[in-house]
């Protein structure tokens, strides 16, 4: 492909030998069981390899000892030898396809939680707490400096003997070096604190330690923060002189430059730039380091699209473009470039659905793609079905319905979707319409061109009817027809309007806004800052302990941020239960969740926020028609199997709901929904 | 012991002889590998057994059915696959004599369906629960008839495994008892409308079970005696629905709870903390026991035998659970029968088990045994040599350090600078519904008396008085001192401590900055506005009492909320500058980084503690281990051997808030691990 060609071009890394320019970040996606990376793990890097990457690193933030538990982000412990074989079989299942493959490894200090696995103080240079984890560590002691010093040498060596191409040390991401390097947090006036040199001696004795245990031969990498970006943190011109000095030790054989510094929300938010950022935001820092130092340099940050990945190589801004939550959206980024189809890649649109989870209490998973992660159950490439080709006709082209004729058209059916708009995409392009939120209209972008691609039927400006389904003479029957705004039951319910009204312009912001959020995710604060961007004055109430409590940090950080900004007042622990009218304005009335106390609102508006509830007259009308009468053998859906339910001789078509004509749930829901539904058609 | 005697008194319960009265409740303690009940979850049931309680119910919410998710870490009853966990998990607790019961459910709309299998939830309308936040589908017609049969076959399973009887459960919003609330029953088809139709689903699930283990299985329903909230379940629908199902001759016994826990509020109902009463909720189980002719069993904040026996000799209820009382002892029972009930160490009502924020699954604030069987034991084994140890500091760290050291057979020495032991404890007491934490420390105070230590009040441990004492093992548990954080200006600063001690007194206007989580920063706002200041509660972080689970920050939010308390979350104190006689605290936004300023009379701060290390780090270089810890031989239970200085003659260790600022349990855990294997 023109235009990419830089992309494909091999790369020689001290003898290694890797075969494009394409590679995903080490990271941790919450699949190692007690700190193993099994079968879920090593089949999700493989998916990689298979789709032609040139080097995947696994094993974010990999625990070298014991006080560093691998339970925050279900990390992998490389603390005993007893891993060495699972890294063999992983190296062998990566390398099968001409991938590299290596492992980050880390202690992370007091980013951490005492209170998780072995319960051991944690340890930093200095007492100071991680706003992120909230934890207290003790001082650091002589004795610990020591043994995590060989900790790391150990981890190192046993990354090597299980057959890792390399190994990185994480020198960022407010992890225990990270800890002593900045003078943020390190408050020490031994010989570990005060000076740089002082700062850095720590971190350079890691590494010395790491090249004696290991050798000459092995790679080794150092990555690091370009940029702390926080006040009293390192700046630009400390890490260049940190990165001069690191490179001209001799010690280490490539940097991976990041930015930022984790501690806090925000900071993680701008390590993980979510879609409110622009393309490749701090490609500049590592450009800055590879001016500076004579070693190879990589980059991740938010390049989601080839065009950026191609300047970052050819501009020589770095040696190898690093494209990780672009390979969790689609794993075969390099193979479908090198067969020229590169339209067909599914690009990362920057909802960080995959590493909120992290931080929400679920292994990471893709918004759009629902077989990342899921590999041993769902393929990435679909096969055509064996069996007779049958009719599929899906209502309603929102990401679910889209989903379903994807995967029908793909296993070889003939596919008829109606859609009652004049688009496909459904509550995506209202949710798009929120401010920071556009970039999401990429899911139903791809949907609709791989739909259409398929040569499925789309009708555009037609909504499905009994009648029309049945014309069709349906095997199966899918109902996507999605939510309807649900304000929620509080008295006067008719006095407030909808998340949609707002968003879809139907309704014109009030003066004095209040906007009632009784959903916790991007809705209600998305909402308020699109009322607070047109001049609106808004009070965003909850009856949750926070605002946006269901999101994880790279996004909840980015709405307070904004929020915040736009002198939006946050009320948490109040639930609306009435509005009232009251000449031309209306009387809110608030009870706090825990006192019951009661407050009230004179505004001129009331936005409520309830999830949705399902839009499912058509699925109501084709149930006594179809032969399931519209029941889902769950066990066989869960194991992969088709579905044979018959409960009703005459019906002539099997019919299945997804998504929110289901139950108000999220874009994952209703994709998974129909994957697994159409994959065993 | 007499007036306990009526806990002792065996029962019947269908076919089955249970040996006393006294019982655990089902609940999850996040104890279960890949879902099921493993080695873990036995060996801390299998202690109850050891304990002698009468019988032991497991799995709290097992569940039933794949859409019914696992969002407390629940047994996955749904498969065959746990037939062979039930039997051996039986045969471990009959070999003690005690019988057992699991609980199983349809959570229903309980949860959130972005976990397990992504499957829709259901509910009987389309009514989310609050608290786990999923959005369910109005179960169908085809879900209630498939969920009817997930719940027998679940049943079978438990006969099938041995287990000596079922318990469903129909409260705290399981799919059951949502079908019973009109608050979430819309239904305008037979199971909805009435509380005739309302209750059908649950007997249709009590006829397929009955149906599917016969007769003569034990089959149990955990329900609520009030739902006490608007619009919920009143204490007479309960009764009636209690009647209806007894009459039904489908169940061998009724479990009674309280509340409806679709909220935090709610949930702290539920699991009542040491803010309220004892026994708070038994009159609800004693008005259903005055109107069923089955069983009755309760469990509920009954930490004491008192008030156990109370509830059966006054014929309240049949059977008394006490349910965190053995989670902070299983050896009650067995205790009582041995005629020594004062060595059983009783429940504060902390929540620490319950509050559900340790992913790596429950633990007891005052017995770090609990959940950890395998490797620690509730029953401290005699040493073969005896040694000498000292112990610098009495509060919890050091009184478990002494206690455990002496139930080894060493010789301790206890050395505590204040006038009675306790350390912390004695402080975070002080709060206003915080003073049973003192239990734990009269408890182990006890312990160590009635073991022999030489307790050695008002004295200072320094190195020359430890050497004096020719020590083969010393320990350092001095704990922690309030530290003051970073922001300019702290000589201006007020702490946690000087307000709760009592060294200075809250002053008009106050900020109260809390850089920790934990109580320390709510108590100490109750305790201010109690005393007629104005508070305000500011932290970095995205909402007060981050540190605090559910048992517990709902009743520091309605305490604050009363008290107009306000709240400013997502804020950093930066410095504290006087302006005349009052104080200027500059907060920056943590998220826009902008700055805003308050003139207020008082800044109050909580940071949590720094370590008082300065006899720690003076003893260094004299221990042969220079302070060091094995990590490695700790973790697996091993003694520590470590030499890092020929002459040293006495091996030291810290432990508690000495080495990081941390919480009870960790001081507890830290003095139980070192001492075991001393």
């Amino acid at each position: 492909m023109p235009g990419y060609e830089a992309l494909l071009r091999p790369f020689t890394l001290k003898g290694l030998v890797i075969r494009n320019r394409i590679m995903s970040t080490a990271h941790a996606p919450g699949y190692a069981e007690a700190g193993v990376p099994g079968e879920r793990y090593q089949l999700y890097h493989e998916e990689k390899a298979k789709g032609g990457i040139g080097l995947t690193m696994f094993g974010g933030s990999s625990s070298v000892s014991p006080d560093s538990p691998a339970t925050a982000f279900g990390q992998v412990a490389v603390t005993n030898d007893a891993v060495i074989p699972v890294l063999e079989q992983f190296a062998a299942r990566v390398h099968r396809h001409g991938a590299a493959i290596m492992c980050q490894i880390s202690h992370m200090g007091r980013r951490n939680r005492w209170d998780a696995a072995d319960w051991l103080p944690l340890v930093a240079p200095s007492v100071t707490r991680e706003p992120q984890h909230r934890a207290l560590p003790k001082e650091i002691e002589d004795f610990d400096i020591t043994r995590i010093i060989g900790d790391y040498a150990r981890a190192a060596r046993r990354c090597r003997d299980g057959g890792l191409d390399g190994v990185e040390v994480m020198l960022a991401g407010a992890h225990l070096i990270n800890q002593f390097l900045s003078p943020k947090w390190n408050a020490r006036t031994d010989e570990y604190g005060g000076g740089l040199d002082n700062r850095m001696r720590f971190g350079m004795a890691v590494l010395g330690a790491i090249r004696k245990e290991v050798g000459e031969d092995y790679i080794v990498g150092a990555r690091l923060s370009g940029d702390e970006l926080i006040e009293g943190g390192l700046g630009q011109d400390d890490m260049l002189e940190v990165a001069r000095r690191i490179a001209g030790s001799g010690l280490v054989d490539f940097m991976n430059v990041m930015h930022a510094q984790p501690a806090d929300h925000i900071g993680l938010a701008l390590n993980i730039p979510n879609m409110a950022f622009p393309p490749a935001p701090f490609l500049y820092l590592a450009s800055a380091i590879k001016a500076a130092v004579d070693l190879p340099v990589f980059h991740a940050g938010k390049i989601a699209d080839l065009a950026t990945a191609a300047r970052a190589i050819e501009e020589g801004h770095v040696d190898l473009v690093a494209m990780t939550r672009a390979h969790i959206a689609d794993p075969h980024i390099a193979r479908k470039l090198m067969e020229g189809r590169p339209e067909q890649i599914r690009q990362c649109v920057g909802a960080n659905f995959c590493i909120d989870r992290l931080y929400t209490g679920g292994g990471a998973l893709c918004i759009q793609n629902v077989a990342t992660g899921r590999e041993r159950t769902i393929p990435h490439e679909l096969p055509r079905s064996s069996g007779p080709r049958k009719t599929v006709v899906v209502a309603g082209a929102g990401p679910g319905g889209l989903e379903a004729a994807r995967v029908a058209a793909l296993r070889g059916h003939r596919v008829i979707l109606f859609e009652r708009e004049a688009r496909a995409g459904g509550q995506i392009n209202l949710a798009a319409k929120a401010p920071w939120r556009d970039s999401l209209t990429g899911i139903a972008r791809w949907l609709d061109a791989e739909v259409r691609r398929l040569g499925v039927d789309v009708r555009l400006g037609t909504a499905a009817t009994v009648e029309t389904i049945e014309a069709e003479n349906p095997d199966a029957v899918l109902v996507a027809t999605g939510g309807r705004p649900n304000k929620g039951a509080f008295k006067g319910d008719g006095n407030a309007v909808s998340t949609w009204d707002i968003l879809s312009g139907a309704t014109q912001p009030g003066e004095n806004v209040l906007v009632f959020d009784d959903n916790g995710q991007h809705q209600g604060a998305g909402v308020a800052e699109h009322l607070a961007n047109r001049g609106s004055l808004v009070e965003l109430a909850t009856p949750d302990r926070m605002v946006a409590e269901a999101l994880g940090a790279t996004n909840f950080a980015i709405h307070l941020r904004e929020l915040h900004k736009l002198k939006v007042v946050m009320s948490p622990n109040l639930r609306l239960v009435e509005v009232g009218r009251e000449g031309n304005q209306l009387v809110a009335v608030l009870r706090h969740e825990y006192s019951g106390h009661e407050e009230e609102r004179l505004v001129d508006q009331v936005v409520a926020e309830h999830g949705t509830l399902p839009v499912d007259e058509l699925y109501f009308a084709l149930r006594p028609r179809s032969s399931n009468l519209g029941e889902v053998d769950y066990e066989a859906l869960v194991e992969g199997r088709e579905q044979a339910v018959v409960n009703n001789a005459g019906g002539k078509f099997k019919l299945w709901r997804v998504g929110d004509a289901i139950a108000s749930r999220n874009i994952h829901a209703a994709i998974y929904d129909s994957m697994r539904l159409c994959l065993p058609l | 012991m007499a007036q306990y005697e009526a806990l002792l008194r065996p029962f019947r319960l269908k076919g089955l002889t249970i040996r006393n009265r006294i019982m655990s409740t089902a609940h999850a303690p996040r104890f279960t590998e890949h879902d099921m009940p493993g080695e873990r979850y036995q060996l801390y049931h299998e202690e109850k057994a050891k304990g002698g309680i009468g019988l032991t119910c497991f799995g709290g919410s097992s569940s039933v059915a794949v859409d019914s998710p696992l969002p407390f870490g629940q047994i996955d009853a749904s498969d065959d696959r746990i037939i062979p966990y039930f039997v051996g998990f039986a045969e471990r607790i009959h070999r003690h004599g005690a019988k057992l019961i699991c609980q199983i459910t349809h959570i229903g709309r309980r949860a959130n369906t972005d976990q397990h299998h992504w499957l829709p939830l259901i509910s009987p309308s389309s009514v989310r629960e609050t608290l786990h936040r999923g959005f369910p589908k109005e179960a169908e017609d085809w879900d209630i008839r498939r969920t009817i049969r997930r719940y027998a076959q679940a049943a079978g399973r438990c006969k099938a495994g041995g287990l000596d009887g079922v318990e469903v459960i129909a409260a705290a919003q399981h799919l059951i008892d949502s079908f019973w609330s009109p608050m979430v029953n819309k239904r305008t088809d037979g199971y909805g409308g009435s509380l005739e139709n309302r209750m059908r689903f649950g007997l249709e699930v009590f006829e397929a079970i009955r149906k599917e283990v016969g007769e003569g299985y034990v089959v149990g329903l955990r329900m609520s005696g009030d739902e006490l909230v608007d619009g919920g379940l009143g204490a007479e629908d309960c009764v009636v629905i209690a009647e209806t199902y007894a009459r039904s001759g489908l169940i061998d016994y009724l479990n009674v709870y309280q509340g409806q826990a679709s909220n935090f509020a709610g949930l702290a109902v539920i699991l009542p903390n040491m803010s309220f009463p004892p026994a708070p909720f038994l009159y609800l189980a004693s008005a259903i026991k005055a109107r069923v002719a089955i069983p009755v069993f309760h469990a509920s904040a009954i930490r004491d035998l008192a008030t156990a026996a109370r509830a059966i000799e006054g014929g309240h209820v049949d059977l008394v659970a006490m349910t965190r009382g053995h989670i902070a002892d299983p050896h009650i029972a067995r205790k009582l029968m041995e005629g020594r009930p004062e060595d059983i160490r009783q429940c504060v009502g902390a929540g620490y088990c319950v509050d559900g924020l340790l992913e790596a699954g429950t633990a007891c604030i005052q017995n770090a045994a609990t959940g950890r069987e395998k490797t620690m034991p509730h029953v401290i084994p005699l040493a073969t040599a005896r040694r000498k140890v000292v112990v610098a500091g009495g509060g919890p760290g050091g009184l478990e350090a002494a206690r455990v050291a002496a139930a080894r057979g060493h010789r301790v020495v206890l050395y505590e600078t204040a006038e009675r032991v306790g350390g912390q404890i004695n402080l975070a007491a002080k709060a206003s519904w915080r003073e049973n934490l003192t239990g734990i420390v009269r408890w182990l105070e006890s312990q160590v008396r009635k073991q022999g230590v030489d307790l050695r009040l008002e004295t200072s441990a320094t190195p020359e008085a430890i050497e004096a004492e020719g020590p083969n093992v010393v320990i350092v548990a001095t704990g922690g001192r309030p530290w003051r954080g970073l922001a300019e200006g702290s000589d201006l600063l007020t702490t946690t401590w000087d307000i709760l001690a009592g060294r200075v007194a809250p002053a008009g206007n106050v900020l109260l900055y809390d850089e920790h989580g934990g109580h320390q920063a709510p108590s100490t706002a109750e305790f201010m506005a109690e005393r007629g200041a104005s508070v305000e509660l500011a932290t970095p972080d995205r909402a007060p009492a981050m540190e605090m689970g559910g048992s517990n920050f709902p009743i520091h939010f309605r305490e604050l909320a009363k008290r107009g308390v306000v709240f400013t979350p997502d804020v950093r104190l930066m410095a504290v500058r006087r302006d005349h006689a009052r104080l200027v605290a500059s907060l920056v936004n943590e998220y826009t980084r902008e700055s805003e300023e308050r003139l207020i009379d008082q800044v109050v701060v909580e940071y949590g503690t720094l370590p008082e290390d300065a006899l720690y780090v003076a003893l260094k270089e004299r221990s042969s281990n220079r302070g060091e810890v094995d990590i490695t031989a700790l973790i697996a239970g091993r003694p520590q051997h470590l030499k890092r200085n020929p002459e040293g003659r006495f091996q030291l260790f810290r432990v508690g808030d000495a080495v990081a600022g941390r919480n009870i349990h960790a001081a507890l855990y830290d003095s139980l691990r070192l001492c075991k294997d001393l």
